[in-house]
């Protein structure tokens, strides 16, 4: 039996193998999120995070009679952490954040804490949530608060300005 | 060595120059990664939030606390927690008759801005 | 014999290279060979894997994009705007006002009301920016939101929640990838002046039974309050709304109240120093709504014609002014110091009872203003999709 033609077919084999290994392996890759990938939704809840505590920060109306600055929304629900503050924060931070045009609504869960100064030190308080953080990947907003320090406890009896930190998470 | 048949060994030079080809283009693709991390690692890394919520809290401060001594508490409020919380280092100038300064500093971005003071009419030029 | 047989057998040997034989062994080059192609070919596919990490570019560029638009479209008040210390805008200064014939001029969409209140978003640049009649092209959004040469199609929605819904753009499909960015921002809505006229007064005879409506500028600009919360009637809808016509004071029955006219006039001081007041100027027409229907005013007021006919009022009489409509008459006019004015000009009342109630004055929070509505904040969402 003349076996020259076994040359040929292991070449073509393994040449063949060589192609379409190499084809499958650079057209079938898994969707592995990369750190790329992630920022960009990291990019995204964070906006709508500062945008919805901006929102929050600025009341409806000026407000009858001349006074200055109206109180706003937040600094209401800030001034009120000892009573039920933090409920009338989540329920307003939850529409907002949960509201789309059409479609599904999101599912946008946070927890919120308020930093304050007391003398030389920096200290923190909790304020509202819905779930605790449980190491999911998660981005943090901030928002400057200017409350009266009278109407709290634990904090100095003086008007100040507060730092409430929100750490936000979709699961 | 004269006995070894090379005829058949064109079709795995071939098939090895068409994987290096695509090999190589598979490298191209992978560039293309780089665009969107740094993109929004751009948009991570800039403080607008933090620059624009400043100004509304000066903003804020402005039209309560005027020529109000508790200005002065406030003001080390914003600069005490923004260096340990957030670290960025903020200065607040404030000025009864003047301009006031805001200068921000987060190690990567630098924000300074004057609030220029209109003596002739008492106005302040905080909106633009 | 012999030899033929030695012959034969060494053209064998030559031939065969791989010297297959059939006892089942492959030769030692063989194997030495394909053992080298296969650890090499292990070695580039770990090489590979690594490298085809995330084949998503695509995507990443959509939503880089999509972010950009949201940007420019909640926290930028679009090119051209006038600064808010303007002494003057004409309608090609406010890229809202632009009208169709010279909507080159508009560079760039914006729809916060400056750029110092990002995310507070103007109603008249909202109605602006979804007007298909003003801009019927999709190429003409994408050269002034999208910018760059690549075709991207896109589409931007806005849903005042509690309100109404706008969208341009392409139909997108839910299941597509595309890039996606949502904000949260506030839309300020109109100023309304619902005016008891039971409680006021017209001039009496010989006067023309005047009743003004006051717009001061530099009180309704009140620096305190800021772009959010102020009255700033060259760029807002400005609504004043007469009702219980029928019970002005001075005048004996409803049937009695016959409006003769309503003109515009202007007080202030011009740049080199002229001051003028109470006078009538060349000036917009406007419709007022009397008692469900419209009648239309127009320059110059009442001569003759359809303006100057007396028109019943039993009920009310509303007027919304959109904006754009109170931007000053003539050019060089410093802005705090212009106080426009509407006279609406009753059958003149018989009863002297006080000239001073004759006026209202059209500014927010003041025992002179009764029935004042100042402009509400309300949230929005807004969705931008590019693909």
């Amino acid at each position: 039996m003349n076996a020259d033609g076994q040359l040929y077919t292991i070449e073509g084999v393994a040449a063949s193998v060589l192609i379409l290994t190499t084809v499958y392996l650079v057209l079938n890759t898994t969707t592995i999120l990369t750190p790329g990938e992630t920022h960009i939704y990291d990019m995204q809840l964070e906006q709508l995070g500062n945008d919805i505590l901006g929102t929050m920060d600025l009341n409806q109306i000026w407000g009858t009679g001349s006074h200055k600055y109206p109180k706003s929304p937040l600094e209401k629900y800030i001034e009120a952490i000892d009573t039920n503050g933090g409920d009338l924060f989540k329920n307003e931070f939850l529409t907002l954040s949960n509201e789309e045009i059409v479609g599904n609504p999101d599912n946008i869960k946070f927890t919120a804490n308020i930093t304050y100064r007391d003398g030389p030190d920096v200290k923190t308080r909790f304020f509202s949530k819905t779930h605790d953080y449980n190491r999911e990947r998660a981005v943090m907003v901030t928002r400057w608060v200017n409350v009266d320090g009278a109407l709290i406890t634990d904090l100095d009896d003086r008007y100040q300005t507060v730092l409430l930190e929100v750490l936000l998470w979709r699961d | 060595m004269e006995g070894l048949n090379d005829d058949g060994q064109w079709i795995i030079l071939m098939a090895f120059i068409i994987s290096v080809g695509i090999f190589f283009l598979a490298i191209l693709i992978n560039q293309s990664i780089l665009v969107g991390q740094t993109t929004s690692e751009a948009v991570l890394e800039f403080p607008k939030s933090d620059i624009q919520d400043l100004r509304s809290e000066v903003w804020v401060l402005f039209t309560r606390y005027q020529d109000d001594p508790v200005l002065t508490d406030i003001i080390e409020d914003i600069e005490t927690i923004s260096l340990t919380r957030k670290a960025a280092i903020v200065d607040i100038v404030e000025n009864s008759a003047g301009p006031w300064t805001i200068h921000y500093n987060n190690g990567i971005t630098s924000y300074t801005e004057s609030i220029t003071y209109d003596p002739d009419n008492d106005y302040y030029y905080f909106h633009y | 014999m012999g030899c033929r047989r030695a012959r034969i057998s060494y053209q064998k040997k030559r031939r065969s290279g791989i010297a297959i034989n059939d006892s089942g062994q492959l030769s030692i080059d063989f194997l030495v060979g394909i053992s080298i192609f296969v650890i090499g070919l292990i070695i580039a596919t770990t090489i590979i894997s690594s490298l085809l990490i995330g084949l998503q570019a695509k995507k990443i560029d959509f939503d880089a994009v999509a972010y950009r638009t949201g940007v420019i479209l909640a926290e930028d008040p679009g090119e051209p705007n006038t600064q808010f210390n303007y002494l003057t805008i004409t309608e090609a200064d406010q890229w809202e006002f632009v009208g169709y014939d010279q909507k080159d001029k508009v560079r760039r969409f914006g729809l916060t009301l400056y750029k110092s209140t990002p995310r507070v978003l103007s109603k008249q640049k909202i109605t602006s920016f979804f007007d298909r009649e003003l801009f019927p092209e999709l190429s003409e959004y994408r050269n002034r939101i999208i910018a760059g040469d690549y075709p991207y199609n896109f589409n931007v929605s806005l849903k005042i929640i509690g309100g109404d819904s706008y969208y341009v753009g392409d139909t997108y499909n839910p299941n597509s990838t595309y890039g996606y960015i949502r904000r949260v921002v506030l839309v300020k809505n109109e100023t309304k002046a619902e005016v008891p006229m039971d409680l006021f007064y017209a001039a009496v005879s010989p006067d023309t039974g005047d009743f003004l409506v006051n717009l001061t500028y530099g009180e309704l600009l009140n620096q305190t309050r800021g772009p959010q919360y102020w009255i700033e009637p060259p760029k807002e809808d400005i609504v004043v709304n007469l009702t219980k016509v029928g019970n002005i004071r001075n005048l004996a029955q409803p049937d009695n109240v016959t409006l003769n006219n309503i003109k515009m006039t202007f007080d202030g001081r011009l740049l080199d120093g002229t001051e003028v007041s109470g006078i009538d100027l060349p000036y917009r027409s406007f419709y007022a709504d009397i008692d469900g229907t419209l009648h239309k005013y127009e320059w110059p007021w009442g001569a003759g014609g359809p303006p100057g006919t007396p028109v019943e009022v039993l009920e009310y009489l509303n007027i919304t002014f959109p904006a754009g409509y109170f931007i000053p008459p003539s050019a060089y006019a410093d802005i705090t110091l212009i106080q426009m004015t509407v006279r609406y000009e009753f059958e003149p009342g018989t009863v002297n009872l006080s000239s001073a109630f004759n006026s209202y004055d059209y500014i927010p929070d003041s025992t002179d203003s009764p029935g004042f509505t100042p402009p509400e904040l309300t949230p929005a969402i807004l969705e931008v999709r590019v693909w």
